[in-house]
C-alpha cells in the first residue's frame, strides 16, 4: 500500500472509531539524549499490528539517566503486546468504556500520526532485576512537514509504568531512524477502500 | 479685596517656604470673578505672567510665577480664588519601587555597568510603551510572522526584559542594569498566545541577534527535542564570541531541554527567594548556573496585573508576594513577633508586626486579632506550596502573605526590625519559571563583561561558573549546576585570575557533559 492509501485508511478509521490504533508496522533504532544525564540512551523498536495481530520487541538502555545511574542505569528487553498507528480523532468515551484499551492510543499523549507500542519488559541490569510494563510513542518525521527538525524520528515519550524502573520516562530526537510502514497484508489493502 | 490679597500673598509665600520649591517657579490656579476671565487674562498678560493653561469653562488660569513676580500676582484685581496647582502623576500604580530579591541575590546591586554590551532577548515581544522600561537603546527585528517586536500581547517577554533593564526610578521595579545604559535587541518568535515556536524560528532569531551586534543572547524558552539545525546555528554563534543563555525547563524532573542543553548554551536552573531549588526546575547534566526564578517581580504589559503586592524587608531579607485584598496601602515598620495561628490573643504587640501561620480560621480573623492586640501589620505565612492570595475585611492594617519557605525563614528572624509594604502594581507582577531565572544570568553576564570587555564569551562563561554561589551538593550538581550566579564575585574572580579561555565551544554543565 502506498502512503496515499495509508492516508485514506487513516481517514476512514478516524470517522468510524476515533483514536483507534491502525494497522501499520514500525522499525526504529538509534540514540537519543539520556534522561537528564550526560550520555546517550539507545533505543530500538520493531513492532507490527497487521490484521489485528500484534508482534514485536523493544530494547532500551540509558546507563547515565539521572536518579538511576548510581544503580547502573535503566536497561531492558521487552516483548510488545500492543501496537498501532494512532489515528486522527480523540478517543471517544463510548469506545474507551466498551472496548479493549489495547485498541486505543493513550489519549493526549500518543496523538495523531504517532506510533504507539505497549510492552512487558525484563530488566537486564543485575542491580535492578524484575519485570514491568511500559509504553512508547514515536513519530516518523523523515518525510513530513516537520523535516525542519533535521532528524528522522522523535521519541515523543516512553514511560515505564511498573517494575524496577517504575516512573522512568524519556523523550527526544532520535539520531537514527523511525520508519512507519504499511503492513504487507493484502487484507489491509482491501480495508483501505 | 485687601484680605484676599493678603491671603494670596501669604499662600504663595507659604508655598515658597517649602524647601523643594524655594528656588523653583511654581504653578498656581487662579479662578476669576464671575464673567471676568477676560479681564484677568489681560491683567496676567500685562504683568508678564506666564499662562500655562486656560480653562475657559471654569473661568480659570494655571500660571507659573517665580519670586520676582510675587508682587505682580498679589496686585491682581479680578481673582475670585486661588490654590496651588499641585502635581499629579499616573496613578495606575502606587508610588513604590520594590527591589526584587533576585537583584541582591545575584549581586547586581554591587557592580556598575560600564557599557558596550547588547543583550538580545528572544521571546514574545517587548511592551515598548511601558513606563518602567527603557525605549531608547532598544531595537528589534522586523515582524517575522509572530508579530511586531515592540508589542507583547502574551507578556512573557516584557517580564523577562524587565528583569534585565527595568528602570531604577521611584516606582515599579528595577532591573539588573536600571539606568537606561544597556542596549537591548528584541526578537519576537512567539505570537499572541505564546504557545509555540519552531526550532527553525529560533535558528533565524539567533542569526538576527548576531546581525544586530548582540553580545549576549537570552532565551527563556525550550523544548524536549533537540534539533541538528538549531545546534549548528548555536555552535556557529558561540564561535563568533557571543554568549548564549537559556532556560533549563519547567518539567520538574530530570530531563534535558533545548536549546539549554546544547553545549554552546548556559543552562539555567531556578531557585526561590530562600535559595532553595525550585520544584519545577529541571535537573540535568547540562545545568550550569542557577538564578532566582520563583515569584520574580518584574514588568508586564500595562494594566495587565491584578492584586496588590507585598514586600517584607529585614536585614538580609527581601521577600515579595501578594498583599491581602482589603489591606491598607502603605508601609509600616515594627518588631516581628510570632503569633502562631492567630486563633487567640498574642498578648500586647503594640507597634509590632504579627507573623501568623495560615490555617484553622479565616485570614480576616487573624488580622483582626493582631489589630486588637495592638499590632500594626500582619504577615500571613503559607503552610503549603500553593499560591496564597487572601482576602480580609477592609482594614487600616498592612497585611500580606509570604510563601512557606519565606515564612520559615522569618521564623528564624523573630524580634528583628521588619518593614512591610502593600502597594498597587497594575503594570508589574510575579512570574515563576526557569524563564525568569534566565534573564538574571543574561543580565549578570552583560554586567560582568562590561567591566572586562577584553574577555571572550567563553572567558566570561568560565568566570561565572567559577564564582557562583555553591548550593546543594558541594561543588557541581545537577540541580544548581555550579551554583547561583554572582556578579561581584565574578568581577573579583576575573580581577584575580584573568579570563583566558579557548575559542572552541565549551562543554556544558560541569564541563564534561555531551
Amino acid at each position: 500500500m502506498k502512503k496515499a492509501q495509508l492516508g485514506l485508511l487513516i481517514t476512514s478509521f478516524a470517522i468510524m472509531g476515533g483514536c483507534a490504533k491502525l494497522d501499520a508496522q514500525v522499525n526504529a533504532g538509534g540514540t537519543l539524549n539520556s534522561k537528564g544525564g550526560a550520555g546517550k540512551a539507545v533505543f530500538t523498536a520493531h513492532a507490527a499490528r497487521c490484521d489485528g495481530e500484534v508482534s514485536g520487541k523493544v530494547n532500551y538502555k540509558d546507563v547515565t539517566a539521572l536518579d538511576w545511574q548510581q544503580s547502573g542505569g535503566v536497561s531492558f528487553n521487552a516483548q510488545v503486546y500492543g501496537a498501532g498507528l494512532c489515528s486522527e480523532d480523540p478517543v471517544s468515551p463510548d469506545g474507551a468504556e466498551s472496548g479493549d484499551e489495547r485498541l486505543f492510543c493513550k489519549q493526549d499523549i500518543c496523538t495523531e500520526g504517532m506510533y504507539q507500542v505497549e510492552f512487558n519488559y525484563n530488566s537486564t541490569n543485575p542491580s535492578l532485576p524484575g519485570e514491568g510494563v511500559g509504553f512508547a510513542c514515536m513519530m516518523d518525521i523523515s518525510e513530513g512537514i516537520k523535516s525542519g527538525f533535521g532528524a528522522n524520528g522523535l521519541l515523543n515519550v516512553m514511560l515505564l509504568e511498573s517494575g524496577p524502573y517504575q516512573g522512568y520516562n524519556n523523550a527526544g530526537t532520535i539520531s537514527g531512524n523511525v520508519q512507519v510502514k504499511d503492513c504487507p497484508s493484502s487484507k489491509n489493502d482491501d480495508n483501505a477502500e | 479685596m485687601i484680605n484676599k490679597k493678603t491671603v494670596l500673598a501669604a499662600s504663595i509665600a507659604l508655598a515658597y517656604s517649602f524647601p523643594s520649591l524655594a528656588d523653583q517657579s511654581m504653578r498656581i490656579v487662579l479662578e476669576a470673578n464671575s464673567n471676568k476671565a477676560s479681564a484677568l487674562k489681560s491683567e496676567l498678560l500685562s504683568n508678564n505672567i506666564k499662562i500655562e493653561k486656560e480653562l475657559s469653562s471654569l473661568e480659570s488660569f494655571a500660571i507659573s510665577i517665580d519670586k520676582t513676580q510675587l508682587a505682580n500676582v498679589t496686585g491682581l484685581t479680578n481673582v475670585k480664588t486661588f490654590y496651588p496647582d499641585v502635581p499629579r502623576k499616573l496613578m495606575s500604580e502606587g508610588a513604590s519601587q520594590y527591589i526584587p530579591y533576585g537583584l541582591e541575590m545575584v549581586q547586581a546591586d554591587q557592580v556598575q555597568y560600564q557599557g558596550g554590551q547588547k543583550v538580545c532577548v528572544i521571546d514574545s515581544g517587548y511592551a515598548l510603551e511601558h513606563p518602567d522600561l527603557p525605549s531608547a537603546g532598544v531595537t528589534g527585528s522586523d515582524d517575522g510572522g509572530a508579530g511586531v517586536w515592540y508589542q507583547d500581547p502574551f507578556g512573557h517577554g516584557t517580564h523577562v526584559a524587565g528583569t534585565i533593564v527595568a528602570i531604577d526610578n521611584e516606582f515599579g521595579t528595577t532591573g539588573i542594569v536600571g539606568d537606561h545604559s544597556l542596549d537591548m535587541h528584541i526578537v519576537r518568535v512567539f505570537a499572541g498566545n505564546g504557545s509555540w515556536a519552531y526550532a527553525s524560528d529560533l535558528a533565524g532569531a539567533i542569526d538576527e541577534c548576531q546581525q544586530a551586534g548582540s553580545t549576549v543572547i537570552s532565551m527563556s524558552l525550550g523544548g524536549k527535542y533537540s534539533s541538528p539545525i538549531e545546534e549548528k546555528a548555536l555552535d556557529k554563534v558561540a564561535r563568533a564570541n557571543i554568549l548564549m543563555v537559556a532556560a533549563a525547563g519547567n518539567a520538574g524532573e530530570a530531563s534535558h531541554s533545548y536549546p539549554a542543553s546544547y553545549d554552546s548554551v548556559i543552562s539555567v536552573a531556578a531557585v526561590d527567594s530562600t535559595k532553595n531549588h525550585a520544584s519545577f526546575s529541571q535537573r540535568s547534566s547540562q545545568i550550569e548556573l542557577a538564578a532566582p526564578g520563583v515569584n520574580v517581580f518584574s514588568t508586564v504589559p500595562v494594566d495587565r496585573a491584578r492584586f496588590s503586592k507585598f514586600n517584607v524587608t529585614q536585614d538580609n531579607v527581601n521577600f515579595q508576594y501578594y498583599g491581602m485584598d482589603g489591606s491598607r496601602f502603605g508601609t509600616v515598620t515594627g518588631e516581628l513577633v510570632d503569633c502562631g495561628l492567630g486563633t487567640q490573643s498574642c498578648g500586647d504587640v503594640t507597634g509590632k508586626i504579627c507573623l501568623i501561620e495560615r490555617g484553622e480560621i479565616p485570614f480576616y480573623k487573624k488580622v483582626e486579632q493582631c489589630e486588637a492586640d495592638g499590632g500594626v501589620g500582619v504577615i500571613i505565612r503559607n503552610n503549603n506550596q500553593s499560591q496564597l492570595i487572601g482576602t480580609i475585611n477592609p482594614t487600616s492594617m498592612i497585611a500580606g502573605s509570604v510563601t512557606r519557605n519565606e515564612g520559615l525563614n522569618l521564623m528564624d528572624n523573630l524580634g528583628k526590625k521588619t518593614t512591610i509594604t502593600v502597594a498597587e502594581f497594575s503594570d508589574h507582577d510575579f512570574k515563576s519559571g526557569t524563564s525568569m531565572a534566565t534573564p538574571h544570568v543574561s543580565g549578570v553576564a552583560a554586567l560582568v563583561w562590561s567591566n572586562y570587555p577584553e574577555c571572550s564569551a567563553n572567558g566570561i562563561r568560565l568566570a561565572l561558573r567559577a564564582s557562583a554561589d555553591d548550593q546543594g551538593d558541594m561543588g557541581y550538581d545537577h540541580a544548581y549546576g555550579w551554583g547561583i550566579v554572582q556578579a561581584k564575585e565574578a568581577v573579583d574572580y576575573i580581577a584575580e585570575n584573568g579570563c583566558k579561555a579557548s575559542n572552541n565551544v565549551l562543554r556544558g554543565g560541569d564541563g564534561s557533559a555531551h
